[in-house]
């Protein structure tokens, strides 16, 4: 969810939002395959376990400003896979947030013509 | 006869494995003079009519295997691979594009696939062209973003050429690729399906096929979802037995089922699954100060082809919806958010790059037999890219726009103020596929048709090498990319397949 938050400021101190994505994320990700499943799973272990070393404490107790300067530098890791694996997990948050009606009123997005 | 709780005796004369462009083509030429032959297709996915379709994006994920998230093993790319009845066809726009008079060219004098003569294909495409409705859309269907992109690339002097689609009766509603809420579409799912089940030919979707053997089929059949058209058939395992099988299962699923079944069928695996293309797609997107409403009207009425020879990419117009078009664009944080908020003032445009045909790019299977995508982009498909991204960025600037929100610049967003500095911004050493993954839609090869025994997986009519009752058809076939959206390609190997088969079926 942290993560979340800071790719989509929006659900930041909006507890009525963060729940509905929390809810669709976790249906999404139910939906993919147990391998998927398994490898973030993985990920986000990984993920937490390099904040520690990095930052000398776990994702969720940073400050702010300290999940931001270490998501982007996750996203210019020196091990590919890893910056795979977080864009991955980017295009599941994103998706699982823009892809559903929630938000068509923000984006000024009429939506389907089928009601 | 009542199937519902016997697991076996299925006898058939054909068992096609796969409903969608290859499938569904292939039966409808058999079973066109044939009709008392005994024909079941096997479909993997579940049975959806058009009230399934409720174009909420989120929701018609289901139409794709895995949810529309399969990846190559390097999380480079990501394929779109429909999982329900009518197959990809119940899910793309309907472009129909025929194959490239040099792709063919190349498919007869490299790969020995004579029946391609300049005749049978012209008879052949028109026939197919006429059957599905396949025009140019008229002009008062271009939408706003349709008109952006000819106002854009006529101003910097490249030719825009239109798009022909199989609709009719079209009600431009724009959601295509959720599957077409009044079947317009003439897709597999609307026009070849409920055409061969008028001539008995049996329809069977949730059918996973586990294996196959000469003459026999393993499959599971899984309970209908829900909302879906249920089962016949109990779910369980299930053995069915047929004089010629024909897999028709999709580029992700055909080799794979090869590659299961090698031991069954005594084939070797040296070929299958190899020389795979992904046709990899890139869509990016603008700002301009007016409303666009690109997910409004006919998404895809225009193309250009000006760079397909020398840099190897087309450009198309195209739309998304809000869920894709966010992943697209690229960062993260207040500014990807902001330029969310304007997405009802956004442009689109869908790069298509033209890859080789290599060996080392393949689809392998795990330890459960699931496959694998082992693809790797090339460098020069990476300069494609890099071309592809500064065109369309200069055509953005031409048709007005306030910013373009491109992955792969050194600045986020490109403003007008950078439109002169565009080769600069945008470069390989900017560009980097762990951030930015491709998509694709139109996987191709795996099983690939060809003379030569060698280098190929299957002979001239489509039948595996080494093997007497196994065909493929579908875009596994072909042995090159045909570097155009290729269902009418499939379709005009499918009508070829079923040739063949037919003709066996009366000499025997």
């Amino acid at each position: 969810m942290y993560f979340a938050e800071i790719l989509i400021p929006d659900l930041k101190d909006n507890p009525d939002e963060s729940r509905k994505f929390l809810e669709h994320f976790i249906s999404y990700f139910k939906l993919q395959d147990l391998k998927i499943q398994k490898q973030l799973g993985l990920l986000i272990l990984v993920i937490n376990y390099l904040c520690v070393i990095y930052k000398g404490r776990t994702f969720n107790s940073c400050s702010d400003i300290q999940k931001e300067s270490y998501v982007k530098r996750l996203f210019y890791f020196p091990i590919p896979k890893l910056i795979s694996g977080v864009t991955g997990l980017r295009t599941l948050c994103l998706f699982t947030y823009y892809g559903h009606a929630d938000q068509w009123k923000k984006l000024k997005y009429d939506g389907p013509i089928k009601r | 006869m009542d199937r519902s709780k016997d697991n076996k005796g299925y006898d058939y004369d054909i068992i096609v494995v796969g409903s969608g462009v290859g499938g569904g083509t292939f039966t409808d030429y058999v079973s066109r003079e044939n009709q008392n032959l005994k024909i079941a297709i096997l479909e993997s996915g579940p049975y959806r009519d058009r009230s399934f379709f409720n174009q909420r994006e989120f929701d018609m994920t289901s139409m794709y295997f895995n949810y529309g998230a399969v990846f190559s093993s390097n999380m480079h790319i990501g394929v779109s691979a429909a999982k329900t009845v009518g197959g990809s066809s119940s899910v793309y726009t309907g472009v129909s594009f025929r194959p490239p008079k040099s792709v063919i060219e190349k498919w007869r004098t490299l790969y020995g696939m004579d029946f391609l003569s300049d005749k049978y294909v012209e008879e052949s495409l028109s026939e197919i062209e006429e059957d599905l409705n396949v025009h140019e859309l008229p002009r008062e269907w271009d939408n706003d973003n349709n008109k952006l992109f000819e106002k854009g690339a006529t101003t910097i002097g490249l030719k825009v050429k239109r798009l022909k689609i199989n609709v009719k009766g079209c009600q431009q509603q724009g959601f295509c690729n959720f599957g077409c809420t009044t079947g317009a579409k003439q897709s597999t799912l609307e026009v070849q399906l409920p055409r061969v089940m008028k001539r008995g030919v049996e329809l069977i979707a949730n059918a996973e096929v586990v294996t196959v053997s000469e003459n026999m089929v393993n499959c599971i059949i899984r309970d209908a979802p829900e909302g879906t058209i249920p089962n016949k058939y109990a779910a369980g395992k299930h053995t069915f037995t047929s004089k010629i099988i024909v897999l028709a299962a999709g580029v992700l699923n055909t080799p794979a089922l090869l590659l299961r079944s090698i031991k069954e069928l005594s084939i070797s695996k040296k070929n299958i699954g190899r020389y795979i293309t992904l046709h990899p797609a890139f869509n990016i997107n603008a700002v301009y100060p007016e409303k666009i409403k690109n997910y409004k009207g006919f998404p895809k009425t225009m193309y250009c082809d000006d760079f397909s020879e020398k840099d190897r990419f087309y450009l198309e117009t195209s739309f998304y919806h809000p869920g894709i078009t966010a992943k697209n664009n690229p960062g993260y944080g207040i500014e990807h958010q902001e330029a969310m908020k304007s997405f009802s003032h956004m442009m689109s445009i869908l790069i298509l790059l033209h890859d080789d045909a290599i060996a080392s790019n393949r689809i392998k299977i795990d330890s459960d037999g699931k496959p694998i995508i082992d693809y790797k982009l090339s460098q020069n498909l990476k300069e494609s890219l890099v071309k592809a991204i500064q065109v369309s960025a200069k055509l953005f600037f031409a048709a007005g726009c306030e910013k373009a929100l491109l992955p792969g610049s050194s600045k986020y967003p490109l403003t007008k103020a950078d439109s002169s500095a565009i080769e600069e911004l945008i470069t390989s050493k900017t560009l980097n596929f762990n951030r930015t993954p491709l998509s694709s839609a139109h996987p191709q090869g795996g099983a690939r048709m060809g003379k030569d025994k060698g280098s190929s997986v299957c002979d001239e009519k489509g039948k595996v090498y080494g093997t007497n009752s196994i065909y493929v058809c579908d875009a596994s076939l072909f042995p090159t990319s045909v570097e155009v959206n290729p269902y009418i390609s499939i379709m005009l190997l499918a009508k070829h397949v079923a040739e063949g088969i037919r003709e066996r079926f009366n000499k025997s």
